[in-house]
C-alpha cells in the first residue's frame, strides 16, 4: 500500500547562522492509511520535533535542515504557507499534551470546533454547531449541547483531552498526530482517554501517530512502533515483534526498567550514564556509553542499520 | 510493627471557598472542601512508606502538612511522640531539622541563580556544619564534586534531584519526605533516584515517605503502602497484600488502569472486546 505519510532521512537543527546543531538526525517513517504508529523516546529524543516537522510547526530557531516529508503523495516542503495552513486541521489532525494552553481559554470550546469546521469546510454557523455538539458527544462528553458552551478551564483535563480530540478529527483527517496525549492526565483518566481515541480512529478510520515515551502505553494501542534516541530511530518493527524480540540494546535496557506491578521488590533496573547531549555530534553510535553490550566498533563506527522482515534495529550487535 | 516516627492523628485540612455575595448576606454557612479530611497514619521508623493517590487527592497537601509548610485545620502531629503543632520555636527548629523534604519540581525548587554547591553548603551552614562535608554528601547521592559550580539549568533533570536529596540529606534529618520525587524524570533514569532513596534507607536507617501516583514505583520499593482518595486514606496495609487484593474500590479502578504493555493487549484480544474500560474517576 502506498504509504500515507512518508518521512525519509528528516534531519531537524537548532541554531543561528553557521552554528547548527542537529538534534534528529535521519529519521525514517512510514504511515499506511488508517494504521496506528507509535513514535517512543525519551525527552529530548527528537521525537515531538519529529511530530512538529510535519506539520511545520516547529519552534523559532529550528528548521528541517534536510530530508522529505511526503503526505498523501505531496512533498510538503514545496508547499507554500497558505498550503499548509489549509492542510492543518483538516487533513492533519493534532493533539498536543497540554489541553489548557492549546485550547483558546477566552472561546467556548463548542465554538472553537465551529470556527474550525468553517475555516475548512462550507456550513451554515447552525449546521456547523450541531456538527461541533455531535463530535463532542462522539469523543464521550456527557451532555454535549451544554458543555459545548464551557471554556476550557471549566472542564476537567480528561475532558479537555476529549475536547481536543473532537477538535482534532472534526474535518474529517486522515492522519492524526497525538503527541504525548494522556501524559498530563491521571491512570484511570489515561485509560479512559486512551479507550476513546483507539474507539475514534476506529469509527473514522483515520492513521494516527502516537507519540509518547510510556512503551506499555504505546504498546497497547499501535500496529508498528519506533523507538528514538538521541535523534534517531534506533529500533522499529511491529510492536509485537519489538516487546517481545527487541533488538536494540536501548530498547531491551528500556523495557527492562518500566516499573510493572509484578511482585519485584528491591533496586529498580536502571540504564547507567545519561543520553548525549543535545547537537553533540557522535562518531559512533549514541547510545554506546550506556550499552552493555558495547565494543570498541560501537564508539568509533556508526553501526548499520539492519534488517529482519520488517524489524529493523540501528546496531553492530543485532542479529540479521 | 516497629514505634512510629511521625504520628498523624485525624488530621484535616479545610479551604474556605468564595462565596456569593447574597448568601454571605443571608447569612448561608460558608462553602469549604476537605482537601485532607481526617488522616490517621503512623510512619513506622527506618521504614519506606508509600503514599499514593491521583491529582487532587490531597496527597501532596498531607505531604506538606508532615513537613509543616502548611497548618492542618485540625488534628494531630507528633514526631517521636512529641506533638509537633502547638511547639515552640526552639523545639520547632530541631524539628524543621530532623524533617525534610524532597520535590518533584527541580526546577522551581533550587535557585536558578545559585550555584548548586552554594545551594548545598547554606542548608549544611544552617545545621552549623561547614562546606568541608560537601564533597562526602555530593558523592554520597551519586553527584560528581565538579558539577559544584554548576547552575540549575546547566545539570540535567535527575542530577537536579540528586542536589534536591543532597540539600535534604545536609540537614541529617530523620524523615525524608519526597513528594513526587521521579515523576519528571525519564524511565531510564527514574530507577536511579529511587534506587538511591532505597540505599538512604539501608544504609543511614533514614525513615522516607515516598509519594507519588506510580503505584508501580511504590509498590516496588516501600515497606507500607497507604492510598489516598478524595482527602482520605481508603487503604493500608503491606504493598504486595494491597496488590494481591486490594479492598477498596478505588485501589481496584486504580490498579486496572495501570497500562500493561503487550499483555493487556492480549488479555484484550482474548476477552474479545468484552467493552472499553471504564474508571470510576472523571
Amino acid at each position: 500500500m502506498t504509504p500515507l505519510l512518508q518521512i525519509d532521512g528528516l534531519y531537524v537543527a537548532f541554531g543561528a547562522r553557521d552554528r547548527w546543531r542537529e538534534v534528529v538526525r535521519g529519521v525514517d517513517l512510514r504511515i499506511a492509511p488508517g494504521e496506528v504508529v507509535g513514535l517512543v523516546g525519551e525527552s529530548g529524543s527528537g521525537k515531538s520535533l519529529t511530530a512538529l516537522s510535519i506539520m511545520r510547526l516547529l519552534p523559532p530557531g529550528a528548521r528541517v535542515s534536510s530530508g522529505r516529508i511526503t503526505f498523501a503523495g505531496t512533498d510538503l516542503a514545496t508547499l507554500s504557507n497558505r498550503a499548509v495552513n489549509a492542510r492543518r486541521g483538516s487533513d492533519i489532525g493534532m493533539i498536543f499534551q497540554d489541553p489548557l494552553t492549546a485550547l483558546n481559554p477566552a472561546i467556548a470550546v463548542g465554538r472553537q470546533i465551529v470556527d474550525s469546521l468553517r475555516t475548512h469546510q462550507e456550513l451554515s454557523r447552525k449546521a456547523a454547531w450541531a456538527r461541533a455538539i455531535e463530535l463532542l458527544d462522539l469523543v464521550g462528553i456527557h451532555r454535549p449541547a451544554e458543555r459545548a458552551h464551557a471554556y476550557a478551564h471549566e472542564l476537567s483535563g480528561g475532558m479537555r483531552q476529549r475536547v481536543m480530540t473532537a477538535l482534532a478529527v472534526c474535518n474529517d483527517p486522515k492522519l492524526l498526530i497525538a503527541d504525548e496525549p494522556t501524559t498530563a492526565l491521571d491512570v484511570t483518566v489515561q485509560a479512559q482517554v486512551i479507550a476513546m481515541l483507539d474507539r475514534i480512529r476506529r469509527e473514522l478510520g483515520i492513521a494516527v501517530l502516537f507519540i509518547s515515551h510510556n512503551l506499555d502505553l504505546v504498546a497497547g494501542i499501535v500496529d508498528r512502533v519506533s523507538v528514538m534516541y538521541a535523534g534517531r530511530v534506533v529500533e522499529s518493527g511491529e510492536v509485537e515483534d519489538v516487546f517481545d524480540t527487541p533488538r536494540h540494546p536501548y530498547t531491551r535496557q528500556l523495557l527492562r526498567c518500566i516499573p510493572r506491578l509484578d511482585g519485584r521488590t528491591g533496586p529498580m533496573p536502571t540504564i547507567p550514564g545519561l543520553p548525549p547531549r543535545l547537537g553533540t555530534e557522535l562518531s559512533g553510535c549514541s547510545f554506546a556509553s550506556r550499552c552493555q553490550v558495547a565494543q570498541e566498533r560501537c564508539r568509533l563506527e556508526m553501526p548499520p542499520m539492519r534488517r529482519k522482515g520488517g524489524h529493523l534495529s540501528v546496531c553492530w550487535e543485532a542479529p540479521t | 510493627m516497629s514505634e512510629a516516627l511521625l504520628e498523624l492523628q485525624d488530621i484535616r485540612k479545610q479551604y474556605w471557598l468564595r462565596q456569593p455575595l447574597g448568601q454571605r448576606l443571608r447569612g448561608a454557612s460558608k462553602p469549604s472542601v476537605a482537601a485532607v479530611d481526617g488522616v490517621t497514619l503512623a510512619i513506622p521508623k527506618g521504614s519506606v512508606f508509600g503514599l499514593v493517590g491521583e491529582s487532587g487527592s490531597g496527597k501532596s497537601t498531607l505531604a506538606q502538612i508532615m513537613v509543616r509548610l502548611i497548618k492542618p485545620t485540625s488534628g494531630q502531629l507528633r514526631f517521636r511522640g512529641t506533638d509537633v503543632l502547638g511547639m515552640d520555636s526552639a523545639s520547632s527548629r530541631a524539628f524543621r531539622q530532623g524533617v525534610q523534604m524532597v520535590f518533584q519540581d527541580t526546577g522551581s525548587s533550587l535557585n536558578p541563580r545559585k550555584r548548586v554547591g552554594r545551594t548545598v553548603v547554606e542548608a549544611l551552614n544552617a545545621r552549623g556544619a561547614t562546606a568541608a562535608e560537601l564533597p562526602r554528601l555530593l558523592d554520597r547521592v551519586g553527584l560528581d564534586v565538579t558539577l559544584a559550580g554548576r547552575f540549575p539549568h546547566e545539570l540535567s533533570g535527575g542530577q537536579r534531584q540528586r542536589v534536591g536529596i543532597a540539600r535534604a540529606l545536609a540537614m541529617a534529618p530523620e524523615l525524608l519526605v519526597a513528594d513526587e520525587p521521579v515523576s519528571a524524570l525519564d524511565v531510564s533514569l527514574q530507577g536511579q533516584i529511587i534506587n538511591l532513596l532505597q540505599e538512604l534507607n539501608d544504609e543511614l536507617g533514614l525513615t522516607i515517605v515516598l509519594i507519588s501516583h506510580d503505584l508501580a514505583v511504590v509498590a516496588r520499593v516501600c515497606s507500607a503502602l497507604a492510598v489516598m482518595s478524595r482527602g482520605q486514606v481508603v487503604e493500608e496495609g503491606a504493598p504486595q497484600q494491597v496488590l494481591r487484593s486490594p479492598r477498596h474500590a478505588y485501589t481496584q479502578s486504580l490498579l486496572a488502569a495501570v497500562p500493561r504493555g503487550l499483555d493487556g493487549r492480549r488479555k484484550a484480544d482474548r476477552g474479545a472486546h468484552a467493552g472499553t474500560v471504564t474508571g470510576t474517576t472523571s
